[in-house]
């Protein structure tokens, strides 16, 4: 599904990747856990397309094609979805108006029906269960003024909403009370599925004791150092990241 | 003051002037007040940029064109339908179908009737305006209202200025009187298509405890000028709201001038979009005479292309009053590199019991935001389009009616299609 290869990423002539290797299969869940300035971040901006960072060598193919040559929303349409460690406010533009907006661009791009107003709201109403939230929620600003829990949950709603096939969380757990954790950990897990894949970069071991791996990377410096099953986490968690570079 | 800008024209005009002066309405006072305007027009010409009040909107290439003068612009081959119940065409002086309470003067009538002649004229002037006396020697249509004592409306009037004649000038002059405890509210709205020169001065007087606002919407044609002057007088305890929304015209000028006695209250709102080589200047002079009033301002301008935005506030306190409060915002967006901003929010405050605040910004829509939406699946241009009307999105949300409320709705979606 997802297949990334001795990927080499510059920053304003700075080397942050120095040749990552990544496959991905359909229905698996990995986890990248790594320091501060390990280049996780750089990854997932990768991903995602944003400005500003020149690929000097390796390539990036995602369900066939060549995921680098694609704009920001074609990766979007292709069903690559990314929860950010820091969701944008958009104050004036409420969350329903933008999630129906975002909804329907993928929908046309996908050859698909676009949802009127009454359809968009049935579909929301289901979906606002899983993050356990209520109705309120869809009528206020995107992401403002909202809580870092209530920010995170508002991600995973859109995650829900746009029926991703490679769904990559940020640091989704930094900043989340043990309570927020469970919730959106739980959300998460229910849209665990067969051909839905996900990318779970992390500082800390405590989110995938609730989103189980089945493959957990170390990023270090820009090089991935070891791969291993959730054991490795909990190693991790135990011995710091300071055991790997020994 | 010596001109140095429209020396051509002038001559034009006050050859014009005298071809229709004797069958402009009005009686023989006031024939004599249009020659003594026409001749202060010609001595002063057009105002240059050396005048402060004009130091960013340039009216050279108006004052080189010479307009043919008529009395009434023509609505009729424009595509316009009345937003309410209520409205009115000012190019057709017909006997509309309006609420009770509500007077409409016939122009020719008006300008006759001693009521309404004691009104002609009198708002206060605080920068003399060459183009005031322009307007008074040749003003020929217009709306002449009066609202009657605890008039209240249920929904707005419609008041539609369509121009469609091109190469001519219109000289608008709109009387709005609201009396005690009145409550209205209405729709301006001037659209149109061709070039041509509207300029139009409108003076208000409100009672104590009227209220009155007053949606203004400006499509003139993208090769149209109009130039606008609008004076307010509000006596004690009165209201009055405007809305100014600004998309057409090749240069639009608003000039706007309020002065509020005790207890008084103005909000003045304004969004301006414009996406080509255009002008819109919003000028705003607002004056507490009186203690215990408050005025706001809140403008917010959207430029692309080539477009310049204008802004100047002016709040002024006098000595003797109490309990003052005043706030000024004014906050720009720009979408490409030609288009510009010139902002100027100025406070002139003479004593302590005042609370005021103003500022101004002018930014870029957020990178960071553009491509959040777009990892959302949005194109950039929907993106935008989306962060344009957040930005605007509080003052849409004080629009008086649901009608004018959809109508500029629509009207956005369309603009925002060609930036």
């Amino acid at each position: 599904m997802l297949e990334i290869k001795n990927l080499h990423v510059e920053v304003k002539n700075q080397k942050i990747l120095h040749g990552i290797d990544l496959c991905i299969k359909p229905g698996e869940v990995h986890a990248i856990m790594g320091p501060n300035g390990s280049g996780k971040s750089t990854l997932t901006n990768i991903l995602a397309g944003k400005d500003g960072y020149t690929i000097t060598n390796g390539t990036i193919t995602y369900l066939g094609e060549d995921l680098l040559e694609m704009s920001i929303e074609e990766r979007a349409h292709l069903g690559i979805f990314v929860a950010f460690q820091y969701p944008i406010a958009l104050p004036g533009v409420s969350n329903v108006n933008f999630m129906k907006a975002a909804v329907n661009a993928n929908r046309k791009a996908r050859d698909q029906k676009m949802l009127d107003a009454m359809d968009f709201l049935k579909l929301v109403k289901e979906k606002l269960n899983i993050i356990k939230m209520d109705e309120e929620f869809l009528y206020r600003s995107v992401n403002d003024g909202f809580s870092g829990g209530e920010k995170k949950r508002n991600e995973v709603l859109q995650m829900a909403l746009l029926e991703p096939t490679l769904c990559i969380l940020d640091e989704t757990d930094s900043g989340l009370d043990i309570d927020a954790l469970k919730v959106v950990a739980n959300a998460v897990n229910t849209l665990r599925d067969k051909k839905r894949s996900f990318l779970v970069i992390t500082h800390y071991q405590r989110l995938l004791n609730h989103i189980i791996p089945d493959h957990v990377h170390v990023l270090q410096d820009g090089v991935i150092v070891r791969t291993g099953d959730q054991s490795l986490a909990f190693e991790l968690d135990k011995k710091g990241y300071q055991w790997l570079q020994q | 003051m010596v001109t140095t800008i429209g020396n051509v024209s002038i001559g034009h005009y006050l050859e014009q002037f005298s071809k229709v002066h004797d069958s402009l309405p009005g009686d023989a006072l006031l024939s004599k007040m249009r020659l003594h305007a026409m001749q202060n027009f010609v001595k002063n010409g057009f105002p240059d940029r050396k005048d402060e009040q004009w130091k960013y909107t340039s009216l050279y290439s108006l004052a080189e064109k010479k307009f043919q003068i008529v009395s009434s612009q023509r609505a009729v081959s424009l595509d316009i339908k009345p937003l309410t119940d209520w409205y009115i065409f000012l190019d057709e002086p017909n006997n509309y179908q309006l609420p009770d309470g509500i007077i409409l003067h016939k122009f020719s009538d008006g300008l006759q009737n001693p009521n309404i002649i004691k009104y002609l004229n009198k708002s206060t002037v605080t920068h003399p305006n060459p183009l005031l006396d322009f307007n008074l020697a040749l003003m020929s249509q217009g709306y002449i209202i009066e609202v009657n004592e605890n008039t209240r409306l249920t929904a707005p009037i419609h008041i539609i200025c369509g121009s469609s004649l091109n190469g001519v000038t219109t000289n608008i002059r709109n009387i709005l009187i609201v009396k005690e405890n009145a409550e209205v509210s209405f729709i301006e709205h001037y659209i149109g298509d061709n070039q041509y020169f509207n300029n139009i001065t409108t003076e208000i007087f409100l009672s104590r405890n009227a209220k009155c606002c007053i949606d203004s919407i400006q499509e003139e044609s993208a090769d149209g000028y109009h130039i606008a002057d609008l004076f307010v007088n509000q006596q004690d305890n009165s209201h009055f709201s405007w809305n100014s929304f600004s998309f057409g015209g090749l240069m639009a000028r608003n000039y706007v001038e309020i002065e509020l006695n005790s207890g008084a209250e103005c909000n003045l709102q304004g969004i301006s979009v414009l996406t080509t080589e255009q002008h819109v200047d919003h000028n705003i002079l607002i004056t507490h005479l009186g203690s215990n009033s408050s005025s706001s301002e809140e403008f917010k301008g959207v430029y692309a292309g080539k477009a310049h935005g204008v802004f100047r506030g002016d709040i002024r306190v006098n000595k003797e009053v109490k309990n003052i409060i005043s706030k000024q915002l004014n906050k720009n967006i720009l979408l490409s590199d030609s288009a510009k901003v010139s902002t100027q929010p100025r406070l002139e405050i003479y004593n302590n019991d005042v609370q005021c605040s103003h500022g101004a910004t002018v930014g870029q829509l957020d990178k960071e935001t553009l491509f959040y939406l777009q990892t959302r699946g949005l194109s950039e241009d929907s993106a935008r389009r989306i962060l344009i009307i957040a930005f605007v999105q509080s003052i849409l949300e004080n629009v008086n009616s649901k009608e004018v409320a959809d109508y500029l709705e629509l009207k956005l979606d369309k603009i925002l299609l060609d930036i």
